[in-house]
């Protein structure tokens, strides 16, 4: 196992620890193997159990307290309105038809009509295929002829 | 999964609790910046109301309310920090305060100090840092909650924890505070 992830398991038991989950034996256990580990590992957690006779927890108290202004959800509701309140339960249903529906048959749509796409284009190379033939099969036909017609003289 | 949608009378019902949970939350996320907590509480509420049809009861409805907050703070800190790089010229006095704790000795801090010293070493956390010790310290989230928000297994939320705590103590000696004393 390597240092890293000892260090994280150490962290792990001793966050148990301030917590109250360890029994005494455990304790002791995990403490010696901190300390072998890295003895600052140890200071640390001792001072976290430390603050407010509660840890880290019992130093949050004052903060804990602070709440929002009294009247904050009557101003929540007040600014929910005026901006137009939430989609209603009608307009999500509406909506979740588009998406289903209308979405899904555009889809559909667009494959067809790319397939139709490839298809005719699959045509047209066929038409011109048969051409370049017709007019190859020309060119062979002539060929002796024109090689005649242009060589004669020499 | 949820057989039915949730209705804005179910939030409404729920929103008395969620929203000062949510605030206190907001409000530890954006101290020393400039943003406005009750703002972006409302903003993530304006949210959880409209996106209420995707919720599917997977979660918790805090946990889910809790990640739509987290994430609207987030991407509000996000923005904050990128405005802030390109005006740089027109900052204002946004930056965390820096407090520091009185020369009072032993003498105890009064509670209003503590909340002032206690504020500005977490403004000074990273946001992952100040996020995961709001949830667990300030909020007293589950593991099993923080995991389901962050998105994380359990060990690794203690682990972590244990980091930022650690980070917080360094800032708090920082600030001022007796590395041996108790708060």
């Amino acid at each position: 196992m390597n240092r890293k992830r000892t260090e994280q398991q150490l962290r792990e038991q001793l966050i148990d620890a301030q917590d109250g989950n360890l029994s005494r034996q455990e304790m002791e256990q995990l403490k010696k193997q901190v300390l072998a580990f890295d003895p600052k590992l140890w200071e640390d957690h001792q001072w976290m159990m430390r603050q407010s006779g509660d840890g880290i927890p019992g130093l949050f108290e004052g903060l804990r307290e602070e709440a929002p202004a009294g009247d904050a959800i009557r101003r929540f509701h007040q600014r929910r309105e005026a901006t137009g309140g939430s989609e209603s339960d009608l307009e999500y249903l509406v909506w979740r038809l588009f998406r289903r529906y209308v979405l899904s048959v555009g889809i559909v749509l667009i494959v067809l009509f790319t397939g139709m796409q490839m298809g005719s284009t699959e045509d047209a190379a066929a038409d011109s295929r048969e051409q370049m033939t017709r007019y190859l099969g020309w060119e062979q036909q002539q060929a002796p002829e024109l090689n005649h017609w242009l060589y004669e003289d020499l | 999964m949820r057989p039915t949608p949730l209705t804005e009378h179910e939030l409404d019902r729920q929103l008395p609790d969620f929203y000062p949970r949510i605030y206190r939350m907001v409000r530890s996320m954006v101290y020393g910046t400039g943003l406005d907590a009750e703002d972006l509480t409302q903003d993530s509420f304006l949210k959880v109301y409209k996106k209420r049809h995707l919720y599917n009861g997977s979660s918790s409805l805090y946990t889910w309310t809790y990640q739509i907050a987290r994430n609207t703070v987030l991407d509000a800190l996000r923005r904050d920090k990128i405005q802030r790089r390109i005006f740089w010229w027109n900052e204002t006095d946004t930056e965390p305060d820096d407090f520091k704790a009185a020369e009072s000795g032993d003498e105890a801090l009064d509670r209003r100090e503590q909340k002032q010293l206690l504020r500005s070493a977490m403004a000074r956390l990273s946001e992952k840092d100040r996020l995961i010790i709001t949830m667990r310290d300030l909020e007293g989230m589950s593991y099993d909650e923080i995991a389901e928000v962050e998105n994380l297994a359990v060990g690794t939320v203690k682990s972590r924890l244990f980091t930022a705590r650690q980070r917080l103590k360094t800032e708090l000696i920082k600030l001022g505070m007796d590395p041996g004393s108790e708060e």
